[in-house]
């Protein structure tokens, strides 16, 4: 028979059963549409994680302590992240690395992050600060509302003042301008100099703090009062994104004057971006993987019902051989009809996964999704192999069915 | 030419225990006769009849169909036999529920990889040739027995096949309708086909030109008039 007719007749029959052929495409409609939903909202994540880090300016390092092995950069992809003595305990930098990198040649400014935590009397609770320096404001994108950002003076004398958080300030000074006020920090007085703009809290990317919260000391005055003398990241900005690449091998140089190699990790913005893509990938993969085996069930499903039918329809395969068909005649036809349900299923799984996509980030806004070409190809063609995998046995066992049987059955 | 089959035998297997179902068969059937298959139940008529229309294998001896060793033919070679050369007609009519009576028809000349226009156009002229033209469309639930076997002959004739076999064809009609059904085989025999059927029915088998008797599975020419 032409393939087109086989086809024809293969349509004509699952039509013939439209509850029963609906149901068995269930299986692969549901396993189609949980691959499309789940990847599309990994893909979202990592589109949303992409923009915020790439918000965050393409021209800044970071140093971190401790030595940190990326995947794509040394070529030997080891899932995420190989720390040495990443955290406190090993942490070897300085402040005065931040003050050797400043000035040099392509750096525009450089700052630091030093993590504390101390006690505000006020509110009668333990807080965590942050020592910064004057060139923070210059790297790390933070709008005043109030006042200014700590002076070069205020971090060389060690003043006790701060810049405070929107919810930092509500707090202390029920909102209001409080620039001038003070606030007792460890039962000392500490004078307000400004007030970050009110950020909405961005839950994802490497700065994954609440900016809202937080207070800013000059980093020289945290250190000296602090056991802990070592800041725990160093932001360097380049002059342009151009530079960026000069501008690593001079904070290489230059950190390697004081520290051993496995005592700092130097990343720019794409690594940080490889890094998060590649974790969010293969979450994506798990996710779309662990969606694929309702796809497989839905196979079986397709298994099942194919069985059944050549059962049913063994009269039928015995008339068909009577008049003239051969055993690949019967194969085919079968097999068409498995795979026709596996991609028609496919293709209603495919719209609804598309569709649910599309209307989910209007029903979970903080949830954003993208459907991926990628994604879609691939679960097509997985469909499709479901079809042929889980058509090939029925459609086998219909076409070696013996036609005297065949038509002796009932 | 026409049908030759020499020491024939064909067993079953069931189990270990093995059953002779045709036992040394020995038969010639010329083209354009009309030859009836008579015999008790399970004596074998219905096994003697796949053979000759190549939905079965002897497990000895050889069937000739038209000069053509059919032992020596591939799986796809007997569909291709079964599809141009032969004809069936079940006792059950054996229409697909879910196709028309055209469609029915048409499946015949599909399996023959005719193009779909030449197929419908046939498909039609035999259903006309048999008084069914207005019931074309008709899903075969839709149809009285007479006319589903009418059906079933125009799917059997619609190749144009030399070889007409019938398992039965009457079995399940009434005796008026039984008698139609057995005039058109009469008339496809006087076009030159040769009609096989296998029946129970003595006055089918008054109107063959041969009669051949089963019993165990030995086969035995019939004198006319003694039937």
């Amino acid at each position: 028979m032409r393939f087109r007719e086989s086809f024809r007749s293969s349509f004509k029959s699952l039509f013939h059963n439209k509850l029963r052929s609906f149901l068995t495409m269930l299986g692969i409609i549901i396993g189609i549409f949980s691959v499309i939903m789940l990847t599309s909202i990994g893909e979202g994540i990592k589109n949303q994680v992409t923009s915020q880090v790439e918000s965050l300016g393409a021209n800044l390092l970071y140093v971190f302590p401790g030595k940190i092995q990326m995947g794509p950069q040394t070529g030997e992809s080891k899932l995420g992240v190989q720390q040495a003595g990443f955290g406190q305990t090993n942490n070897t930098l300085t402040y005065e690395d931040v003050l050797n990198l400043k000035g040099q040649e392509g750096i525009s400014a450089v700052s630091c992050i030093y993590n504390g935590v101390d006690r505000l009397d006020d509110l009668n609770i333990s807080a965590s600060t942050t020592g910064a320096d004057e060139d923070l404001i210059k790297v790390s994108g933070l709008d005043l509302r109030y006042g200014r950002f700590i002076t070069k003076d205020e971090r060389v004398n060690k003043e006790q003042v701060a810049v405070i958080g929107d919810q930092a300030n509500k707090e202390l000074f029920t909102a209001g301008n409080p620039v001038g006020k003070t606030f007792k920090v460890n039962g000392k007085d500490y004078k307000v100099v400004g007030v970050l703009e009110y950020k909405e809290n961005q839950n994802m990317g490497p700065q994954s703090e609440d900016m809202n919260v937080k207070i800013y000391f000059p980093v020289t005055e945290m250190i000296d009062r602090k056991d802990q003398k070592n800041i725990s990241q160093i932001l360097v900005k380049a002059v342009s994104a151009e530079a960026v690449e000069g501008v690593e091998k001079t904070v290489n140089d230059i950190m390697k004057k004081n520290h051993t190699d496995d005592e700092f990790t130097v990343m720019k913005q794409q690594d940080m971006l490889n890094a998060i893509n590649n974790i969010l990938g293969i979450l994506t993969a798990g996710l779309g993987g662990i969606a694929a085996i309702s796809l497989l069930v839905g196979g079986i499903g397709i298994m099942n019902i194919m069985l059944v039918s050549v059962t049913e329809r063994t009269r039928e395969i015995g008339v068909r051989k009577a008049i003239g068909a051969s055993r690949r005649d019967i194969l085919i036809q079968f097999l068409i009809e498995a795979v026709f349900m596996s991609i028609i299923g496919g293709l209603l799984g495919l719209a609804a996964g598309i569709g649910g996509a599309q209307l989910l980030p209007s029903v979970l806004p903080s949830i954003q999704t993208a459907v991926s070409l990628t994604a879609v190809i691939i679960a097509m063609v997985f469909a499709l192999l479901v079809g042929v995998f889980f058509g090939v046995y029925p459609a086998s066992k219909a076409a070696r069915l013996d036609p005297i049987e065949a038509l002796r059955s009932e | 030419m026409g049908i030759e089959i020499h020491g024939l035998h064909k067993s079953y297997q069931n189990g270990d225990q093995i059953t002779e179902v045709l036992h040394n068969v020995n038969l010639r059937v010329r083209d354009g006769e009309f030859i009836a298959i008579i015999g008790p139940s399970g004596s074998g008529k219905s096994t003697l009849m796949n053979i000759i229309g190549c939905l079965d294998r002897p497990t000895r001896g050889a069937y000739y169909l038209e000069g053509q060793d059919t032992g020596k033919l591939g799986d796809r070679r007997l569909a291709a036999i079964r599809n141009r050369h032969i004809g069936f007609v079940f006792q059950s009519f054996n229409l697909l529920p879910q196709y028309t009576a055209l469609e029915n028809v048409e499946l015949a000349g599909l399996y023959g990889n005719q193009q779909p226009k030449t197929v419908r156009e046939g498909a039609k002229k035999a259903l006309v040739s048999l008084g069914l033209e207005d019931r074309m469309k008709y899903r075969p639930n839709q149809l009285s027995g007479g006319q589903k076997q009418r059906v079933a002959i125009a799917r059997a004739i619609v190749n144009s096949p030399s070889i007409i076999l019938a398992d039965e064809p009457t079995g399940s009609l009434d005796s008026r309708t039984g008698r139609e059904v057995l005039d058109i085989f009469k008339s496809l025999n006087k076009e030159g086909r040769t009609v096989i059927v296998v029946t129970h029915d003595p006055g089918i088998a008054r109107e063959a030109n041969r009669i051949v008797d089963i019993k165990d599975g030995v086969v035995r020419e019939v004198p006319h008039e003694v039937s």
